[in-house]
């Protein structure tokens, strides 16, 4: 089978997931009334964070026991028509994690660079890049990773660092004000790292081990989660809570309002270039991960035109989100939610024993 | 693999190049202002920079005073455009003026509600009440040596930082002040220069410094000194550069300034003002207690003010009494411009903003103002 999987270390691994876990802790779309008594953003990526590395870990350890080699193998073991339905949500899970971040950077470019750009021109454009990235397969993917992580933690810190004078301590008020609501929001945001997990554990094949999928795996998500609490902090000490609900892109506003004499005052710029890049990584991975566990599930020999049909089909998606968007952030958020919710069905497919059925 | 990769990456940054379009063939606002008009509701003053006549395109730029009535800004646009040579481009605009009168019906609001991502402008835009015709204004801001505005733009963020006698307004500022009940709106004050002066102090006295109008002749003939205060959308008052100062050391964005006061025994003196010492402020059972900490040079008259062991008690006194009369008057106009509302927030963690300007209303305060007098190397 041309599963283009490739093999890949643990430091490739944990920029990848570093990356992905980066890009849709900070860039996904996020309902408006999240801030509606306040803003507990970065308590409940906390809390889902460490939720997610807990499920990684469960998730590695019911695989090893089991003796499979990947979630997609898992799957091929069980009854036909229940591997194909899980991995199906599986898949369904990480192309939404490939659309979240691409529909909320369409938004950002058509608002503030190519204001007279139509969004199907942009994501034309980007078709044939994510295509391609998912079809190169994880090996490429993961080595650009590495090169892709430093770039990205450069400009984030430049950005954020930027604007410390600033960040004010009484807009992070009132904190926690509901505890009903801190719960909501944790398990939105754990829906928006769980398509990670699921990454991790179906491209586990390729990363010479568990034992490196599962250090690799925890540390680029507890990195690439920490820095997304430290964004969220820092927004909260930018925006109170009512202005955040009717701002979009946030953190790209961030780094716009410097001063006219700071040395990075054209830094927005080439940020939200690079974080489109990494953005439309994370997508490639996503697009590849969702490609490679419905190929072996199906028992499709060529991974390549299923990562372009799904590539194809992410970029509709983030068009109809952009379109939704414009509707009302609350209908494309209820989707995303609902969406990222069915990662949590193909977790329930690591039960039980190995039953492997021959090809 | 990488290679190609990184290329294809990378491609991603020419998304753009889809059509171009050339510089020169646009009219840059450079600021605009909103007053009312004689014929439609608001009349739109813009300071454009456009390529002089007979000059290669883009080679030298001037500035025009251009003026439309209408019902809206983007009214007044298209009608702009349809009478000028060249499209207006907003995407260099460091500045919007909204007129004293206009903002002391609460209309800045109303007037600020428009989409600043449709016009291309930056959301860290200044903002400024002008307490003169826009007109006069502007053309007391065109500049031959500076047409493309950025030096004044720069030099405004100077003297805010280096006086403290203006405050920092930003439209982002405009927008958290009027969404939180926490505090008031504080803006810049920026008028045309008068040799009249006129009262100051939210309702008092003449004073030959006073918000926006210098008595001077200057290079340019428009002042940014002082502040607009607000209670909500609506404009109450205007402080003095030295107010505003004071307002600055309370609210914790004072770093260094000039005052002038009088030292019995010595006269008229003046002495500079610095801070690198956080401003300690609480806020508790009505009352707000704030201590700042101040170092003092003293500038004129050298001679005296270095011999004057009184020094430090009279400019502490003389302070901490000009804090107390600015609170007074910022309280009687109901204006939470010392911020006083976020320090409040620290005792209510978990929600307790609302009916702060109701709280407010019997909120007293006390100074406690700390100087020390550093020692100068003498006159030469």
């Amino acid at each position: 089978m041309n599963d283009r999987l490739g093999r890949f270390g643990p430091r490739e691994l944990f920029a990848v997931t570093a990356v992905c876990t980066l890009v849709l802790g900070c860039f996904s779309i996020r309902d408006p009334g999240s801030f509606r008594d306040g803003n507990v953003s970065y308590f409940a990526t906390v809390i889902a964070l460490l939720l997610s590395v807990l499920l990684l870990r469960l998730g590695i350890d019911a695989l090893k026991r089991g003796g499979f080699d990947g979630l997609g193998d898992r799957f091929r073991g069980l009854p036909k028509p229940i591997g194909i339905l899980l991995a199906a949500c599986s898949a369904l899970s990480m192309l939404l994690a490939a659309v979240l971040p691409g529909a909320c950077f369409l938004r950002a470019l058509t608002d503030f660079i190519y204001v007279e750009a139509t969004p199907a021109r942009i994501v034309l454009y980007c078709v044939p890049c994510l295509a391609i990235l998912a079809a190169l397969g994880m090996e490429t993917l993961a080595r650009t990773g590495r090169v892709l992580l430093p770039i990205t933690l450069v400009i984030l810190a430049v950005g954020l660092g930027s604007d410390v004078p600033l960040y004010r301590a009484y807009r992070l008020f009132p904190l926690l004000t509901d505890m009903r609501h801190l719960l909501f929001e944790s398990m939105q945001s754990l829906l928006r790292f769980l398509p990670v997990v699921l990454l991790l554990l179906v491209t586990a094949p390729g990363a010479q081990g568990w034992r490196y999928v599962q250090r690799a795996g925890t540390r680029g998500m507890l990195l690439g989660g920490a820095l997304t609490v430290l964004a969220e902090v820092c927004l909260a000490l930018s925006y109170r809570y009512t202005e955040l609900t009717t701002l979009s892109s946030p953190l790209y506003r961030l780094v716009v309002e410097i001063d006219a004499d700071n040395a990075a005052v054209r830094f927005d710029r080439i940020a939200l270039f690079a974080w489109t890049m990494a953005a439309l990584f994370g997508s490639g991975c996503m697009v590849y991960g969702a490609s490679l566990l419905l190929a072996k599930t199906c028992s499709v020999r060529d991974i390549r035109p299923v990562a372009v049909l799904l590539a194809a089909a992410a970029a509709t998606a983030v068009l109809l989100l952009r379109a939704l968007y414009d509707a009302g952030w609350q209908v494309a958020s209820l989707i995303g939610t609902a969406g990222a919710a069915l990662s949590v069905l193909p977790l329930s497919g690591l039960l039980g024993r190995r039953n492997r059925c021959e090809d | 693999m990488r290679r190609l990769t990184a290329i294809l990456l990378a491609l991603l940054s020419f998304c753009g190049c889809l059509s171009k379009g050339d510089a020169a063939h646009h009219i840059y606002v450079l600021s605009f202002g909103v007053e009312s008009g004689d014929t439609f509701a608001y009349r739109i003053v813009l300071l454009a920079a456009m390529p002089k006549a007979g000059s290669e395109e883009g080679a030298t730029l001037s500035t025009e005073v251009l003026a439309a009535e209408a019902r809206t800004l983007f009214e007044a646009i298209e009608t702009l455009n349809a009478g000028l040579p060249m499209t207006l481009r907003f995407s260099r605009t460091a500045l919007i003026l909204l007129s004293e009168p206009l903002a002391r019906e609460g209309e800045i609001e109303r007037l600020l509600d428009f989409s600043l991502g449709a016009l291309d402008i930056h959301s860290n835009v200044h903002v400024m009440v002008a307490g003169s015709d826009l007109k006069t204004l502007y053309e007391g801001l065109q500049n031959d040596a500076d047409p493309s505005f950025t030096k004044t733009i720069n030099n405004l963020d100077a003297l805010a930082a280096q006086s403290g006698t203006v405050p920092d307004g930003r439209c982002r500022s405009v927008w958290e002040a009027l969404g939180s009940d926490a505090f008031d709106l504080v803006l810049p004050y920026i008028g045309a220069n008068d040799p009249n002066p006129k009262p100051d102090l939210l309702g008092g006295e003449a004073y030959p410094k006073i918000g926006g109008a210098l008595v001077q002749s200057d290079v340019l003939g428009a002042s940014v000194i002082g502040s607009a205060v607000f209670d909500g959308p609506r404009m109450v008052g205007t402080l003095s550069g030295w107010h505003t100062a004071l307002l600055a050391m309370v609210r914790g964005t004072f770093s260094e300034g000039r005052t002038t006061f009088y030292l019995p025994g010595t006269g008229t003196v003046s002495v500079k003002l610095q801070t690198n010492r956080r401003t300690e402020v609480s806020v508790r059972d009505g009352t707000a207690q704030v201590r700042i900490r101040l170092k003092a040079v003293p500038e004129y008259p050298l001679s005296a003010l270095s011999r004057d062991p009184t020094l430090q008690t009279t400019l502490e006194q003389t302070i901490e009494a000009e804090l107390n009369r600015l609170f007074s008057a910022l309280s009687d106009a109901h204006a939470d411009a010392m911020q006083f509302g976020t320090r409040e927030l620290w005792q209510f963690p978990f929600g307790g903003e609302a009916g702060w300007k109701t709280r407010y209303a019997s909120l007293s305060a006390s100074f406690a103002v700390h100087v020390r007098v550093l020692e100068t190397g003498g006159a030469s």
